[in-house]
């Protein structure tokens, strides 16, 4: 059983003394996102190929099913 | 009864009489008949991983397999497909025998946060083997497979491969597809081979890297080749003293003779100074859980798997935590938009120090292995990855090869190259073991 009181303290002491870490530089740079610098990959067109057994084996390991699909409960805004 | 089905025979038998807890999933009968169709298999005959038996981390898709992640989360997700990593081995001889112990979710550098136990060193039992891929190198060290895959995030390939003392390559970012990959954090995750020698994990490299549409983040590269001497005539290598600084004294003591080979090579070895290794955590680790925090919403159990925080274990619930308090957009300049600002300009630095060198050498680890069960803080955990976490926080590869032990405890050299350069490094460590 996981102690979430402890882990939310260990992780607001972690962010703090990164935090610290980092308030010791200037930075000037633009934030990098990506480590790579490759935009606007496409593919060949072409007929999708889906292996046939895909969506029998996605339904298979699906907690609840009903006539080929998957049932889920709507999500909630919290 | 041919060949490989005897080495499989083999393998299978020493699985179960193991007590290391490498493998989650083994599949007896599968594997056998894998190993008996592979035989008569008359076009793979010719292929270059033609009977390599292959352990495969257990974040990494492979059809009808069990790809938990080492979680609960995940205890019932039988893989529905095959990640392109797997087609291609598959596609050129290699035969899956199961699947590896990890760190959960790939979170943590010991390999004892796995929901199914943690794994212990082939090497020294009673120490961990380091993480993530805990039981993809442990399978190797302790000959319980012919070569493995892991996933490095932060070192994840490496440190277990200095540990368990076996080769660990993490190719540069973009070289190796990441399609069925379970990602821990999508800038810095790349799959590589952990082999017992370095032109194994040439070979295996070879095979699983290569542009794949699947992934829009990775490029051509065209065979790697193992080169002569004279191709390799006149290289410099670095050693940055801020990594030595940082390391167990008995650990430099042993990089520092693993160097000696270099000069005795005629290679010039020069000292480099990087000043940003106090940067290093804090920039991985933040950006870490923002990426970890977005990657895990897709575990909300009602597809497959249970809701990811409902079941997890506590590095996890930690980093989504953390995650999801600094994703808020009132602190993402704070935290998230400042590590991003220090990926590029610790990138900057260390590739400024490339213009001189043709590779940067270090240890691994900066300690050594702790017992399994000791108690560690989450900051004395993470100081394992400060030597590995700058490779992925540039997009370099480095690779890792046994360079000596302490009462029996395997060291590993880390050998990092400019990104793209996985070639020339990887050539770097097949030297290195010849000449070791």
């Amino acid at each position: 059983m996981v102690d979430r009181e402890k882990v939310e303290r260990e992780a607001e002491e972690i962010v703090k003394r990164f935090s610290q870490i980092l308030e010791k530089y200037t930075f000037e740079e633009a934030e990098e996102y990506y480590i790579l610098e490759i935009k606007n990959v496409l593919r060949e067109d072409e007929e999708p190929s889906v292996d046939p057994s895909f969506r029998e084996e996605v339904l298979k390991i699906a907690p609840k099913t009903r006539d080929g699909y998957i049932v889920v409960e709507k999500s909630r805004w919290e | 009864m041919g060949h490989i089905v005897e080495k499989v025979q083999e393998y299978l038998e020493r699985i179960e009489r193991s007590s290391i807890n490498a493998y989650i999933h083994v599949d007896r009968e599968r594997v056998l008949k894998e190993a008996e169709n592979l035989e008569k298999n008359e076009k793979l005959k010719k292929r270059p991983l033609y009977g390599k038996v292959i352990a495969v981390k257990s974040n990494i898709n492979v059809k009808g397999y069990l790809v938990s992640c080492a979680s609960k989360t995940l205890e019932n997700y039988i893989s529905p497909y095959d990640a392109t990593v797997i087609k291609r081995i598959k596609s050129q001889g290699g035969l899956i025998i199961g699947m590896t112990n990890m760190d959960e979710f790939a979170c943590g550098s010991s390999g004892e946060t796995s929901y199914y136990g943690p794994t212990k060193n082939p090497r020294a039992e009673d120490r961990i083997p380091g993480g993530s891929s805990s039981g993809s190198a442990a399978a190797v060290s302790a000959h319980l497979c012919d070569m493995a895959l892991g996933s490095d995030t932060g070192g994840s390939i490496r440190n277990p491969a200095s540990h368990c003392g076996v080769v660990g390559f993490k190719p540069s970012y973009g070289v190796v597809s990441r399609q069925g990959l379970c990602d821990l954090a999508m800038s810095f995750d790349q799959i590589g081979p952990l082999t017992g020698s370095a032109r194994d994990a040439l070979l295996l490299t070879n095979i699983i890297k290569g542009r794949d549409f699947s992934d829009s983040t990775t490029v051509d590269t065209p065979e790697f080749k193992v080169w002569d001497e004279e191709e390799m005539k006149n290289f410099k290598i670095g050693v940055i003293k801020e990594f030595m600084e940082v390391s167990d004294e008995r650990i430099r003591e042993r990089v520092e003779r693993a160097i000696e080979v270099f000069r005795d090579l005629n290679w010039e070895v020069v000292e480099l100074s990087y000043r940003y290794i106090d940067l290093a955590l804090p920039t991985y680790y933040l950006i870490n859980y923002v990426e970890f925090f977005s990657a895990t919403r897709r575990y909300d159990g009602r597809r497959y798997g249970y809701p990811i925080e409902e079941v997890c274990g506590e590095e996890v619930l930690r980093r989504i935590m953390i995650g999801r308090h600094i994703s808020k957009k009132e602190y993402s300049g704070k935290y998230y938009k400042r590590a991003l600002q220090a990926r590029r300009m610790m990138k900057r630095e260390m590739l400024k120090l490339f213009k001189d060198v043709d590779a940067i050498v270090s240890p691994t680890v900066p300690k050594l292995p702790h017992k399994i069960g000791e108690k560690l803080t989450p900051m004395e955990m993470y100081a394992y990855d400060v030597l590995t976490v700058p490779a992925n926080l540039c997009g370099m590869c480095a690779g890792v090869v046994r360079c000596g032990e302490i009462n029996g405890i395997p060291v590993g050299l880390q050998i990092m190259g400019k990104p793209f350069e996985d070639e020339k490094v990887l050539n770097i460590m097949i030297g290195f073991e010849e000449n070791f």
